[in-house]
This record gives C-alpha cells, structure tokens and sequence, in this order.
C-alpha cells in the first residue's frame, strides 16, 4: 500500500485514496483543493468528484461534476486531451442515466403489471366464492 | 367412495405440491436466480394459493359433489405438465435482455413474483381445493368429520414429505426439474381418473389441452454462442462464448457475472482470476518444503489451473460443491488432471483437512449474489488462518461496487479482525476485491517481484506491487460471527442500491 506522503497536495492525497478506493477519505482530501488554486487543480478536483460518484453510482452528481471541470479547462483554454477525457466519461455518465431512466420505466411497467395480476387473482377468488353460491352450479367442470 | 382412494388421491395432492413448488424455483432460476427473494416470493404465492383453493374447495364441495375433484385434479395435472414452457414464455416478457447484476434487484424480485404468480399460483389453487372436496367425499364424513379431516390431511401431508425427500434425491438427478414437475402433472390427472366419474368425458378434460397449448407459445431462441447447457443438483450451467472468444462459466440467471473463464489456449484470463496467480506465486513453502495452493470454490477450476501452469511445482488442489462444474472445467476450461478436487462444503472439506497450505484462494459465491454465511465469518476465517503454514496467505474474491459496498465492507473487517495486517485492492477494470491475509510477515517487495517475474507474469501481476493501489482493510464495521451473520440481508441492501 503507498500511503500519500505528507508533502502531497490535497489533490495528490485525493488520488491516492481514490486509487486505492477510499471514497470518504478521497471526498474528505478533495475539501483541501480551495478556490483559490490554479484552474487546472480546481479541474482535476472536479473530475476525481465526479469519478467518486460515478463508482458509487451517482451518475447525475458524476455527470455535474465532470460538466464542471470542463467548463473549467474551457475557462483556462488548453488542457484538450484531459477536456477529452472527462467529455468521454460524460458521454459514458449520460448514457448510463439514460440507461437507468429506461429500466426504471420498464420497472415502474412491471409494477402496474403485478397490480393487474394481483386484482386478477382477487377478482377470480371472487367469482370462486360466487359459484359456490350458486345452488347446483358450484363445482368447476 | 373408498377410505384408501381417497388417502392415496390426498398423498399424491400433498405429494404435487411440493414438486411443484420446489420445482418452480429451479425453473425460474435461468431467469430470477435462486435467492432468497425468489423463494419467498414463490412460497410466499404457493401458501396463499392453496389457503384460497382450501377456502373455495370447502365452499364448493358443500354444494355438490359430483365430479368437483377430478376436475381440479385435471386442472392442477394440466398446469403443472405446462409449467416449464409457462415459467419461460412468461419470464421473457417481464425480465428485460441485457440486464447487468447491479440492474437486476426489481426485476428480479416484481418479475419472480408475477410468473409465480400466475404460473404456479393457479395450479396451487386446483390442488388446495382438492383436499376438502375429499374430506367431503368421505363415507365417514357426516358421522366423524374430525377423524376423517384429520385423517386425510395426515395423508396429504405424508405426500408431502415424500415429494419433498423424493423431488431432491430422486426426480431432480434422474428428470430434471421440467421432467419432475410434469411427472407430478401426470400423477395428478391419474389421480383424476381414479375419482368418481372421472372417466367421464365433460368440460375439464379441456384442462389437459394446456399442456399442448404450452407447446405451442415460441420459446426463446437458444444463445448462439452457448456450447452447453446443463441442469446440476445445485443451479442451472452455462458454458458461453463472450465476444472476445473466451468461455465462460454462467449459472442460473447469469446476467452480466461469471465464475469461471478459460481463453482456449491461454494462461490469462483478461479478468480477475488473474489477481489471484499473485498470492499463489509468492506463498511461501511450509517445514516440509512443499508448496500447496487450495481453492475454495474451485468452479470450472480457473484460478487453480492458472496456478497450476504458472508453478508445475505447485500442489494444487481445490473444494466444490457442484460436481458438474468439476465435469465442465475438464471438458471446457482445461482443468488439469492433476489438480486435486474434493466434492463438498468449502469449510466441512477445510476443517477436514489435515495439511497446511502455502495459499488458500476462497472464491465461494452462492446464488449470484450471496457469499454463503458460513464462509466469512470470524470463525471461519480463524479456520482459514489455522490451515496456513507460516507466513502463508490467504485470498478472498469480494464483489462490490465500492470498498462501502455493504458486503464488502463487514467480510473485509470480519476478515480484518483474524489478518490484522490484511490489505485489499479492486482487481483494475472490475467490480471484484482481492483481500490478502498473512499469516505472518508478508514477503518483502523484492521476492515478490522476483517470483513473478520468473514465472513471466510481470504484465499481469505487476500492478499488485507497483501500482499503490492495496490499501488496509477497513477498521470498523460489523464483525460477522457464526451466531449473526446476516450475509443475505447485506447483500439485498447491497442489490438494492446497486440498481
């Protein structure tokens, strides 16, 4: 295990835990990157936030978070292959929320499914009870 | 009516029921899996089922006698002969294609219920009805209503015990469970036909058209890239092609998760067995000299024959508890003949187990989503540790999609707790965690670097020194014990929030 060394920035720490999948320490490390730092520090910032909530399944959050840091590399012009990198996981965080948009529906479909089912199998209890009623005309078949 | 028809047509109900029921989880296990949410549901249905078949049964059956029970003895035969096509044609329409593990949990749990539902919800209703409708046609009835209910009862419920004993050790090794359900179908319509007036051509003989009809409904196509197909004792066996050509080892509902792989012809795998070649590399030999590697949860035998190859003087060996996995690893993944395999519960083979090891692996998942309870608590991790030979390792395969992944998090301190030194790591491009356990000092840098590289692993195994990416077990958390380990609530909550 590499511990981050005590002269490593808060970025520097944020991405060691982060690689070593400490998620709340990450979180935690990336508090130390102020406003106050260069564009490109405050960039990467946003791009590991967006990469803790991405591996949490955050994908909006993660998709926020990678918007910010290119807003940021656009601020500061050049940096395009790091802007290309963070496009790319946007376009994977945006599919992956139009993904899970889609399954919730079909879950949302399944579930009104099972309610129609339920209701089938209360109204068919029902009518059993009816025939059962019915003088001579009780049994099934 | 005869006393000892009636008995007999009650045993065969009782007898019904339980293949049906036990039968219909292994039948939707392709689909839904077989957790422990699949089971309530589909016991869950069967008890409400028959409560209401009893209730109307009883209603019914003080009406009229006639020929009530060889009706739903037709009906219930007709359902349960048609349930395997049933269970397939209704699966494919509530569980979507393509679905990932983490995506699975409602459709697994909303889909699972409707099929059980309306699968095996109506032919559980017919056989609940079947047993008032006997007690009624009981020539005691009128003059000894206790005796003769409890004594039809008593019979339905011995029925009971032997479907339940019989479908386990006797239908399911010899038919199947589409094989077992339809025998009970046919059972029943025999039942049927030894009822008064159940010769007799009327409308319920319909019944028996369901089972055509079942035939009839196109089935799903069969995976082109499956090279076989195969029922165990335990779950449902696939061997896949994935599209990179490499052969993969499914069970049950599969989704997106494997627990074996085998590129013809090639050492490495691509994916995370791969890790595991680290701790079975650098174990340290015991007093005797010899290096020994055990794999708990051998599966198709990916992680021991990747050893096995890797260091020929390595004794491998490896505990399942399908044997057809171990068939399929012979056949498919080229398992090597000489790695040894005993078929049997990971820690009854371990605490069975008089010599230590360099390494022991533990790759025990149950049911997809499940690591079984009695394999990461604090109590088998000692038994782990007592199994190792100074300075030996151990290695868990954990899924989860964080280090906060709830499973993840209290099997990894459970671990913690007997491996005070214990470190783990995702396997890079994986949902998988390797943890590694010492049982003493852990082996220096430089060693390790040099094992691997004299067994040519260096582009594989590298990363586990160079790359930072192990950091300690966690340091609090729930400590799983043999008394409370609530693995199967972890992992739902763990499912839950993954979809």
């Amino acid at each position: 295990m590499s511990e981050p060394r005590t002269q490593d920035t808060s970025l520097d720490m944020a991405r060691t835990y982060w690689r070593q999948g400490l998620l709340r320490e990450a979180e935690q490390a990336l508090k130390g990157v102020t406003a106050g730092q260069p564009v490109a520090e405050r960039a990467s910032a946003q791009v590991l936030t967006g990469n803790i909530a991405y591996e949490r399944g955050e994908y909006r959050q993660a998709v926020e978070a990678w918007q910010a840091a290119l807003d940021l590399y656009a601020s500061d012009g050049g940096m395009e292959s790091s802007a290309q990198a963070v496009a790319d996981n946007l376009a994977m965080g945006e599919a992956r929320i139009a993904r899970r948009a889609e399954l919730e529906q079909e879950a949302r479909h399944l579930a009104v499914q099972l309610a129609a089912v339920l209701l089938l199998a209360v109204a068919a209890f029902a009518i059993g009870c009816r025939m059962s009623r019915r003088r001579g005309n009780a049994a099934p078949g | 009516m005869r006393s000892w028809l009636l008995y007999l047509v009650a045993a065969a109900t009782g007898a019904a029921v339980l293949v049906v029921e036990l039968m219909a989880v292994r039948l939707m296990a392709p689909w839904f899996g077989q957790s422990q949410l699949v089971w309530t549901n589909v016991i869950g249905v069967v008890l409400a089922a028959l409560a209401a078949g009893q209730w109307l049964g009883g209603r019914w059956a003080e009406k009229q006698r006639g020929t009530g029970p060889s009706a739903l003895l037709l009906a219930a035969g007709g359902l349960s002969i048609a349930l395997p096509e049933l269970v397939d044609w209704l699966a494919t329409r509530v569980r979507p294609d393509g679905l990932a593990l983490e995506e699975a949990y409602p459709f697994v749990t909303i889909g699972s219920l409707i099929v059980a539902l309306l699968a095996v919800g109506a032919p559980m209703v017919a056989m609940g009805a079947i047993t008032p409708w006997l007690v009624r046609l009981s020539r005691g009835a009128q003059d000894q209503p206790g005796r003769v209910a409890g004594a039809v009862l008593a019979a339905g419920t011995l029925g009971s015990l032997v479907g339940a004993f019989g479908a386990t050790h006797a239908l399911l090794p010899t038919l199947g469970s589409a094989g077992s359900v339809r025998l009970a179908g046919v059972v029943l319509v025999l039942g049927a036909l030894a009822m008064p007036g159940g010769w007799r051509p009327g409308r319920s003989w319909g019944f028996l058209l369901l089972p055509l009809g079942a035939r009839l409904i196109p089935q799903p196509p069969e995976h082109p890239e499956v090279l076989q197909v195969i029922e165990t004792p335990y779950q449902f066996a696939r061997v896949e092609v994935d599209t990179d050509g490499t052969r993969l080892l499914r069970l049950n509902e599969g989704l997106d998760s494997f627990h074996s792989a085998y590129v013809p012809g090639a050492l490495w795998t691509g994916r995370y067995f791969d890790a595991f070649a680290f701790p079975a590399l650098v174990a340290p030999p015991g007093a005797n000299g010899e290096r020994r590697l055990l794999v708990l949860g051998l599966g198709a035998g990916t992680m021991a024959r990747q050893a096995a190859l890797l260091d020929p003087e390595l004794i491998v060996s490896g505990v399942e508890i399908d044997p057809v996995l171990i068939e399929l690893g012979r056949i498919w993944f080229d398992l090597p003949e000489p790695v040894g395999v005993s078929i049997a519960d990971a820690r009854i083979a371990l605490q069975a187990e008089p010599a230590l090891f360099s390494a022991i692996l533990v790759d025990c998942y149950s049911q997809q989503i499940y690591l079984p309870p009695h394999l990461c608590t604090f109590e088998f991790f000692e038994l782990l540790r007592a199994r190792l030979v100074a300075g030996g390792v151990a290695a868990l395969n954990l899924s989860g999609r964080t280090r906060e992944d709830p499973v993840v998090a209290a099997v990894a301190f459970t671990f913690g707790a007997v491996f005070p030194e214990a470190t783990m790591a995702r396997v890079p491009g994986t949902r998988n965690w390797i943890v590694l356990g010492w049982n003493g000092a852990s082996p220096d840098q430089s060693s390790a670097a040099e094992r691997i590289g004299k067994a040519g692993a260096q582009d594989q195994l590298d990363w586990m020194l160079k790359d930072g990416l192990f950091a300690p077990v966690p340091l609090t958390g729930t400590l799983l014990v043999d008394r409370d380990a609530p693995v199967e609530a972890l992992a739902h909550e763990s499912w839950r929030h993954g979809s």
